[in-house]
């Protein structure tokens, strides 16, 4: 019996002590591997990504004038060089026909839209979105999104828009187009455009419409 | 005995003192007419051992070489461009990535035919400059219509026409390519990545690709290409754009020399439209699977069964 009850006194010892050794060793050896761990993936493993590059087109918000600066760029002013107060171009016109000494050379083909549903009557250095927000002319991208969802959509995946740079965004940027990159925004149409020249291999044949 | 008889009986004839007979004619005429005609005959030899060094006759398949032996193999070829284009170039061996599969798909709403790809595509791949060769056709098509008999890639006015839509064609690099299957010499295979590449060195310019590719995807360089030393594009690699030599076939490969290294290929680059997209079928973030997985996408005479990697799609 007593002896029994010393074999199990003695077991019972060896487990208490062996918890504590264990614990011991943990608390002494058992974070250093956690920071290891911690420490070194994200210097070897994190792959940079590099953000897109979106080329918004130089000299948004302005309006180009036929003035041309020492590179043969247009020169643009802004829109308040003019319409300081308010006072001017009061009340703003509804569309582009009623603007008979000012911006007459703009054409407008872009569906029923007035004037003041893109731009701001208050304050003609910015933009106005449908629920009366006002909007850099930087980030016009938004307005358009408005109407055009779908293309929006479509752009966001790459699907419309057009891209350079690179498709591997851990090897290079993506290079993406703004909307006015290539729809003017009061005359949105793609244009008509001469193709490249066709190939002379062995496909001579006649042009059809010649 | 014998002798003695037929020599009795088959006299030499004798014209006269100075021994010159007919046959001794007949003889010589036959040795210069002989003569000549070999000469002739292994004339193409001559020009041939001009353009075609030892090294490059006995050079491997790309699959048999080894890294020291393809490692001479680009600089040898880096040589000759000089040679014969004065241009310096770097020839790269760019092998497939790890977890990329290619994919490409065009969106036929908004492609208006500029020929702007073709254009890219030609300068990009060291295309001959007299042809104007490039591995995009772009078909102009009727509306309501996929009959390419009645389309036409020789347009040449503004685009688009009313009535039209526009139709690239390039290699589509296809997932079960009768190109593949046909070469006698296993000198195009697919890629890990899914591009279908052709070992120009080892190509024997049967021509049998050409035929059975049902979407006249590839070309035959019929002369050795025109290119001005300045418009060499210097970036090659030994499977995608180095300048090919005449006799061999060629074709879209997904510009492979900067699509590997995760760049955009230069048809897509080139596009003002944006009816390009392309990218890795594998990363579902990816444009091409959005495209894929949101947009009405088909692929071109599926019916005959050749998976094609390249989708056309409407908005």
């Amino acid at each position: 019996m007593s002896q029994n009850l010393r074999r199990t006194l003695i077991v019972a010892a060896a487990v208490i002590a062996g918890v504590f050794v264990a614990a011991l060793m943990t608390s002494i050896f058992g974070p250093e591997p956690e920071f290891e761990i911690d420490e070194s993936p994200p210097e070897s493993a994190a792959p940079q990504i590099y953000d897109d590059i979106i080329h918004a087109p130089a000299g948004l918000g302005t309006l180009r004038t036929e003035l041309r600066d020492i590179h043969g760029d247009p020169i643009g002013v802004a829109c308040s060089t003019c319409h300081l107060s308010g006072n001017l171009g009061d009340p703003p016109a509804k569309s582009a026909d009623e603007l008979s000494e000012f911006h007459v050379d703009m054409d407008f083909d872009h569906g029923d839209l007035a004037c003041s549903s893109c731009h701001a009557e208050d304050n003609r250095n910015q933009l106005k979105l449908a629920d009366g927000t006002q909007i850099d002319y930087e980030d016009s991208m938004e307005l358009c999104a408005q109407c055009h969802s779908s293309t929006y959509r479509s752009y966001k995946h790459g699907a419309h828009g057009g891209m350079a740079g690179h498709w591997d965004d851990s090897a290079g940027p993506r290079e993406r187009n703004h909307c006015l990159s290539c729809h003017y925004a009061h005359e949105p149409a793609f244009p008509d455009v001469m193709p490249a020249p066709p190939p002379r291999d062995r496909y001579f044949e006649v042009p059809t419409d010649q | 005995m014998s002798d003695v008889d037929a020599k009795e009986s088959a006299p030499v004839p004798e014209d006269d003192e100075t021994g010159f007979t007919r046959r001794t004619a007949l003889k010589a005429l036959g040795a210069t007419l002989g003569a000549a005609a070999f000469a002739r005959a292994m004339a193409p030899l001559r020009s041939w051992s001009a353009d075609l060094s030892m090294d490059e006759f006995l050079q491997q398949h790309y699959h048999e070489m080894g890294e020291e032996e393809l490692e001479k193999v680009l600089r040898r070829l880096e040589k000759e461009t000089l040679e014969d284009y004065g241009a310096e170039v770097e020839i790269e061996d760019l092998r497939p990535q790890e977890g990329v599969q290619f994919g490409y798909a065009l969106n036929l709403s908004v492609c208006n035919g500029c020929r702007k790809c073709a254009e890219a595509c030609n300068k990009e791949n060291n295309h001959d400059r007299k042809t104007n060769n490039s591995y995009i056709r772009v078909f102009e098509m009727e509306q309501g219509s996929l009959d390419f008999e009645k389309g036409t890639a020789s347009y040449d006015h503004t685009v688009p026409a009313p009535g039209k839509y526009y139709m690239p064609v390039q290699c589509l690099q296809c997932d079960n390519p009768p190109c593949v299957d046909v070469c006698p010499v296993e000198a195009t295979w697919k890629e890990e990545d899914g591009v279908v590449v052709i070992d120009y060195n080892w190509c024997i310019g049967c021509r049998y690709c050409e035929a059975a590719c049902p979407y006249h995807a590839r070309r035959f360089n019929w002369h050795k290409p025109e290119i001005p030393t300045s418009e060499v594009n210097p970036v090659q690699a030994y499977l995608s754009n180095r300048i090919r030599p005449a006799g061999v076939v060629e074709k879209c490969h997904f510009c492979l020399h900067r699509t590997r290294k995760g760049e955009a290929p230069a048809c897509q680059e080139a596009c003002p439209t944006g009816a390009r997209v392309f990218g890795n079928l594998l990363d579902p973030d990816s444009d091409i699977r959005w495209v894929l997985e949101n947009k009405r996408v088909y692929v071109l005479k599926e019916d005959l069964g050749t998976r094609p990697r390249f989708f056309y799609f409407f908005d």
